[in-house]
C-alpha cells in the first residue's frame, strides 16, 4: 500500500512538473513579449497571441490532464475510505434541472457542475458536487457576470417525511427565490416563518409552505444544530427541503477537491486536504444528525 | 379656510375608520390562525391517543391493571379547553412513561415486531404533536404582544379582545420522555 502511494505521489508529482514546466514557458514568452514590445513592435503582438494559442491549447492540456489524474487515482482512492457506494464522476456533476426543479436558486444562463460524488455515509445517502451559476449579459461592448453561486450543492436523505417545500435561507444568501406570487395558488405559496428562538431568525430566514410542518422539521435541537454547523463553515447556506429531500447549497467561492499545479505533490498533504473537503458533507450530517433515523 | 379644516377632519376620521378595520381584522385573521393552530394540537393529541391505544392493546397481558385505568383518560373529546388539552397530553406521557417501564422489564414485550413498529410511530407522533404546540404558542405569542401594544391596543379593548392561553407544559411534563428503541 505504501509502495502504491509512493509510486502514485511519483507519478502525480511528474504530471504536476510538466504541467508547471508548460505554465513557466507561457509565462516567461508572454513576459519577453510584454518587455520587448517597444523595441521589436508587431512581432511582440504577433508573438503574444501564439503564446496565447499555446497556452489555449497545450498548457491548458496539460493542467486538465493533470487534474484528472489526480482526481480519477488520489481523489477517488481517498473518498472510497470514507463512503459506501461511492460514485465519483470528476468530469460531471449535479444536474441544473435538479436544482432548478427545487424552484429555489436563480440560475441565470451560464451553468457549469463538476466533481460528482454520491454514496452512503453513517447510512445517509448523498450527492453532491461543485456547481457554478452564473448570469452574463453582454451589452455592445460591455460583458456583465454576476456570480449567483459558487460552491458546493448537496443532496441529503432527509430522516422525516414531509409533504411541503421549504426553505431556510441565511440572511446573507443573496440569489435565492420561492413562490410568494398572489398569482401562485394559495396552497403553493411560501409564507414565513418565525420562529421562537431569535438568534435562529436573525442569522436565518425561513419560508414554508405549511406552518405546522416547517415546526415539526426546525426542532429547536435543530435550530442549535444549524447554528453550530453555520459557525464552523466558511461561506453562505442555503436548505431547500424538496420531495423528502434536503438541498443544501454553500456559497464559499471555493472550487473544491482540485489540486495547485504550483504546489508541490506530498501525497500525505494532498490527501489531508481532500479530506478537509470531504468533512464539509460529514460535519453537516454529523451535526445534524441526519443518520439518526426517528420514522422509518 | 373652513372647507379645508372640515375636508381634512373628514380626512382623518376616515383614516381612523379605515386603521380601525384593518386592525380588527387583522386580529380576527390572528385568531383564526391560532384556532388553526389549536386544531393541530387536537390532530396530534388524536393520533397520540390512537398510537397509544395500540401500544396498551399490546401491553395489556403484562400491565392489566394501568390498561384499565388509562384506556378511558386518553382519549380526546370534543369540546375540550385548552387547560384540559394540556392535562390529557400529561396524562398521555404518564402512560407513555409506564409502557416504556413494562416493556424495559418484559424483554419479550420489548422486542416484539408490533411494540418496536409502535415505539417509532410514537416518536413521530410526539414530534408532530412538539411541532403543533410550538406553531401553537408562536401564533398565540404574535397575537397577544399585538393585543397589548399601542395603539391596536384600543381596538382591541373596544372589540373585547382577550389574551390567547399558552399550551404550556407542566414541570412534569417538562421532564423529557425517554423512548428506548
Amino acid at each position: 500500500m505504501r509502495g502504491d502511494c509512493l509510486e502514485l505521489e511519483k507519478e502525480l508529482e511528474k504530471r504536476r512538473h510538466e504541467a508547471l514546466v508548460y505554465n513557466i514557458i507561457f509565462i516567461a514568452v508572454a513576459a519577453f513579449f510584454v518587455l520587448t514590445f517597444f523595441f521589436i513592435g508587431i512581432f511582440a503582438f504577433v508573438g503574444i497571441i501564439l503564446d496565447i494559442v499555446f497556452e489555449i491549447v497545450v498548457v491548458r492540456k496539460k493542467v486538465r490532464e493533470f487534474k484528472r489524474f489526480y482526481k480519477e487515482n488520489l481523489v477517488k482512492h481517498v473518498l472510497e475510505g470514507y463512503i459506501e457506494d461511492l460514485y465519483f464522476d470528476p468530469q460531471n456533476g449535479i444536474s441544473m434541472d435538479v436544482i432548478s426543479d427545487t424552484g429555489m436558486m436563480m440560475l441565470g444562463n451560464r451553468y457549469d457542475a463538476n466533481d460528482y460524488i454520491s454514496g452512503v455515509y453513517k447510512g445517509t445517502f448523498f450527492e453532491q458536487s461543485d456547481v457554478l451559476i452564473q448570469d452574463v449579459q453582454s451589452s455592445g461592448k460591455n460583458t456583465t457576470t454576476v456570480t449567483y453561486f459558487q460552491g458546493r450543492w448537496m443532496i441529503f436523505s432527509f430522516n422525516k417525511r414531509f409533504a411541503y417545500d421549504m426553505q431556510i435561507k441565511e440572511n446573507t444568501f443573496r440569489y435565492s427565490k420561492y413562490k410568494s406570487s398572489l398569482f401562485e395558488p394559495k396552497n403553493e405559496r411560501f409564507k414565513k416563518i418565525d420562529f421562537e428562538d431569535s438568534a435562529f431568525n436573525s442569522v436565518f430566514t425561513t419560508f414554508a409552505k405549511d406552518e405546522h410542518e416547517a415546526y415539526y422539521i426546525v426542532t429547536p435541537q435543530f435550530m442549535q444544530h444549524l447554528m453550530e454547523f453555520n459557525d464552523m463553515i466558511k461561506g453562505d447556506l442555503l436548505l431547500c427541503f424538496v420531495n423528502n429531500r434536503l438541498h443544501l447549497a454553500i456559497n464559499n467561492n471555493k472550487d473544491s477537491f482540485e489540486p495547485n499545479v504550483f504546489r508541490k505533490i506530498n501525497i500525505r498533504n494532498e490527501m489531508g486536504l481532500i479530506k478537509e473537503d470531504l468533512e464539509l458533507i460529514f460535519k453537516f450530517v454529523d451535526t445534524l444528525k441526519l443518520d439518526t433515523r426517528l420514522f422509518v | 379656510m373652513a372647507a379645508f379644516i372640515i375636508g381634512a377632519l373628514i380626512l382623518v376620521i376616515l383614516l381612523i375608520i379605515v386603521w380601525y378595520i384593518s386592525t380588527m381584522n387583522t386580529f380576527k385573521v390572528m385568531r383564526v390562525k391560532v384556532d388553526e393552530a389549536e386544531s393541530g394540537i387536537d390532530v396530534a393529541l388524536a393520533k397520540r391517543s390512537d398510537v397509544l391505544t395500540k401500544m396498551l392493546d399490546t401491553c395489556k397481558g403484562y400491565m392489566k391493571h394501568e390498561a384499565e385505568v388509562f384506556a378511558d383518560v386518553i382519549k380526546l373529546r370534543k369540546g375540550m379547553t385548552l387547560s384540559e388539552k394540556v392535562k390529557l397530553s400529561e396524562d398521555m406521557d404518564a402512560l407513555q412513561k409506564q409502557i416504556n417501564i413494562t416493556a424495559e422489564a418484559y424483554p419479550d414485550l420489548k422486542s416484539g415486531e408490533t411494540f418496536i413498529m409502535l415505539q417509532k410511530s410514537i416518536a413521530d407522533v410526539e414530534e408532530h404533536l412538539q411541532a403543533a404546540r410550538r406553531a401553537y404558542n408562536g401564533n398565540v405569542s404574535k397575537y397577544n404582544q399585538r393585543l397589548v401594544v399601542f395603539p391596536a391596543s384600543i381596538v382591541a379593548n373596544a372589540c373585547g379582545m382577550t389574551k390567547c392561553e399558552f399550551f404550556e407544559a407542566s414541570e412534569k411534563q417538562r421532564e423529557d420522555v425517554k423512548i428506548e428503541f
